[in-house]
This record gives C-alpha cells, sequence and structure tokens, in this order.
C-alpha cells in the first residue's frame, strides 16, 4: 500500500501520529526540527557543549508536552520559546558562562528577533530541501561556510563553470517561490 | 526572470555577491537609489537567505541519539489516559539542588515545586556504581514510587527495584541517564543524572 514517508507529513500529522507511540514520526519531528533547536543557542552565543545541553532538553520537554499543544501547525514558533527558555535556565544555573552578546538572550526585543531570524532560516532550509537534488548540491557548496570556486564546483558537480552562475540563479528563483509557498 | 523594470534576478544575485564589474555595479547602485520596490525586494530577500544556506551546525550523534531515543517515552496507543508529566530538574536549572561528595559516593538532590528526589551513587566491588533513592513529597513525606526507571544514552533502559520506600539500581554502568518514576498521579523526569561521575 502505498504510504507517505514520514518526512513528507505535516506538523499536525506528525504530532497525532507521536502521540500514539510512533517512534518514526518522532524521528522525523525531530530531523525537521534539529537545526532550528541547536541554531537558537549558538546563535545566543552559547559554546556547543552548553548547545548540546540546551538541545537535550528542549528536545524532551518537546516530547513529554507534546500532548499538551493547541496549535500543533504553529510548533516552529513554540519550539523557539522552549529553547529559549531552556537557554535562560541554563544562563541562570551557570552564570559565568561567556557570551558574545548577552543581550541578545536577556534583551526582550533582541531575543525576539533572534528568534525570528532563527525561524526565517529554519524556513529556509525547509524550502531547500524541497528542491530538486541538484539545487540542493548546487547551492550548498556555493554557499557553505567556507564556499568552493567555481572550478571545484563544476568539477564535483559535473557542470560547465560557465553555467555555475545561471543555474545558481535559477535554483534561487525557485528557491525563493517554494519560500512563498512555505511562507503563506 | 526579470523584475518589472528589467534588471535580471541574476544580476541582483552577482551585485550581492559583489561580482557585478564596476559599470555595472556602478548602473545597478543608481537604479536601486531611485527606490525600485521589485528590486529592494529581492534584495533584502537574498540577504537574508543567502547566508541560512549554509548547511546548520548539527549535535554530536551522541546527543541526537539521547534525542532520538526519547520515543521511548511517547505514549503508547493503547495506553491510559495521558498522565502529567513534570520535569524534576526545571525548579534547579537542569542541575541537582544539592550535591555532596564523599571518596566514593556522591549525593545528589533533585526538586519539583511538589517533590524532592535523592539519588546515593557509590561505587560497588565489581567496579560498576550502585545508585539508591527515594521520593518524597514535601508535604506528605516518602512516596513509593509505582516503577523508576533509568534510560541511558545508549542501550537499553534499566528498571530500579523496589526496597520500602527506597528504590535500588545495583550494576549500574557510568554514564547519563534520564530518570524516570511513576507515582500514582504523575510522572516526573530527571535528565542528565550523571553516574559515577
Amino acid at each position: 500500500m502505498w504510504k507517505r514517508a514520514w518526512s513528507e507529513r505535516t506538523d499536525p500529522e506528525l504530532v497525532a501520529a507521536c502521540l500514539v507511540g510512533e517512534a518514526a514520526a518522532w524521528e522525523a519531528l525531530l530531523a525537521r526540527y534539529q537545526g532550528l533547536i541547536f541554531h537558537i543557542p549558538l546563535r545566543m552565543g552559547f559554546s556547543q557543549t552548553d548547545a548540546e545541553d540546551i538541545f537535550q532538553n528542549t528536545s524532551l520537554k518537546l516530547c513529554l508536552h507534546l500532548g499538551e499543544l493547541r496549535e500543533t501547525d504553529r510548533l516552529v514558533g513554540w519550539i523557539a520559546q522552549v529553547a529559549r527558555q531552556e537557554c535562560l535556565r541554563l544562563l541562570r544555573r551557570k552564570p559565568t558562562t561567556p557570551l558574545a552578546d548577552a543581550e541578545l538572550l536577556t534583551d526582550e526585543a533582541c531575543a525576539e528577533d533572534a528568534l525570528l531570524a532563527a525561524e526565517q532560516a529554519h524556513l529556509v532550509r525547509t524550502a531547500l530541501a524541497q528542491l530538486p537534488e541538484k539545487c540542493q548540491a548546487l547551492l550548498g557548496l556555493l554557499y557553505a561556510e567556507s564556499p568552493l570556486p567555481y572550478a571545484e564546483v563544476s568539477q564535483r558537480l559535473s557542470i560547465p563553470v560557465g553555467s555555475i552562475g545561471p543555474q545558481r540563479a535559477r535554483c534561487l528563483e525557485r528557491l525563493r517561490k517554494k519560500w512563498e509557498e512555505l511562507e503563506v | 526572470m526579470k523584475n518589472t523594470c528589467g534588471v535580471s534576478w541574476e544580476t541582483l544575485l552577482d551585485y550581492q555577491e559583489g561580482t557585478l564589474s564596476p559599470p555595472e555595479h556602478k548602473a545597478l547602485k543608481q537604479h536601486l537609489a531611485t527606490g525600485c520596490a521589485a528590486c529592494e525586494e529581492a534584495q533584502s530577500w537574498l540577504k537574508a537567505t543567502l547566508p541560512a544556506l549554509a548547511p546548520p551546525p548539527t549535535p554530536s550523534p551522541e546527543v541526537l541519539a539521547y534525542a532520538q531515543g526519547l520515543a521511548r517515552l511517547l505514549p503508547q496507543a493503547s495506553a491510559a489516559p495521558r498522565r502529567v508529566s513534570l520535569i524534576a530538574s526545571l525548579l534547579s536549572g537542569g542541575a541537582p539542588l544539592a550535591t555532596a561528595r564523599g571518596a566514593s559516593a556522591v549525593q545528589r538532590l533533585y526538586e519539583t515545586d511538589q517533590h524532592l528526589i535523592t539519588l546515593w551513587d557509590e561505587a560497588d566491588s565489581a567496579g560498576t556504581r550502585y545508585l539508591i533513592g527515594q521520593v518524597y513529597d514535601k508535604a506528605q513525606g516518602p512516596l513509593i514510587p509505582q516503577t523508576v526507571t533509568l534510560l541511558p544514552t545508549h542501550g537499553e533502559p534499566r528498571e530500579a527495584q523496589k526496597e520500602g520506600s527506597e528504590f535500588h539500581a545495583p550494576r549500574m554502568a557510568t554514564g547519563t541517564y534520564l530518570l524516570r518514576c511513576v507515582l500514582e498521579s504523575i510522572d516526573l523526569y530527571v535528565p542528565g543524572v550523571e553516574v559515577g561521575h
């Protein structure tokens, strides 16, 4: 029987499946949001180790409180808020934690902006994951933290150097359309 | 694709990345200064989006495995109506409220708004750890949990044995556990219980 992959299901569908004990739905939900959960403490300036602590506690809270969520289609906002609360808890527990910009976390307005940016980045990555693999690979190589030169991208993806610029533009156009669909 | 003003998406992208020739750069800069709404919108989208295209950092495989393993805590389809859960360490921010260390033993105290949980963790003769714990209602005194389970980051969960109002878990491997105490009307969770540290 044809069955949709867990990764293609909506948040409310995944939450409903989790609530009847479907482990695969939990893994899909986690795969969808692990980037967001982990990105928030890192963006706030926490170390990798502290960010992993926050990641674990946020995941636990998500797992235990899934059944209490009223608006499962607003999961992304809820997760972002919980991750921020866990950041604040860790800061209370270890007040000497060095943060590049503590205001980003403690100032309500700055924190809102940072969470919004993290949510936007999540939306971009969700849209990217829905593009053809060729586009994902091209954009991934061109916009990595250490981007590759065109010559190397050309070798890796077997496309002529001269086509990279136009293909990159087309992939970004598609990304923008997908992004607009998701934002609605 | 071109904007209604005739500027192509690729040109805007090259401008954003600083790869236009100086005359093209100057011409587009002048065009943007006229306040072209379509180009401004595209520019601000590119500015926000391009940095988000880099693959996001991920937690270590152990941490991811822990989070995936939380699926064991999901309610089961045939289970009784969902019970109230409390994460015990929340009041102390994820850490024990108090820790006392001896030569080969550590005692830790965790707290919720209604409960206290003590954990005594000592070395045994086999080189493993022996864990003894007790749960108290702050108003009524010791409680006898229905079950107490220790969930390791990797591997199978361990069920503790009941001895009076205490629970005992012998031959525990050193590591980090999630402790779950099922009480009559509530489940208590203590994440990040360090055994043997």
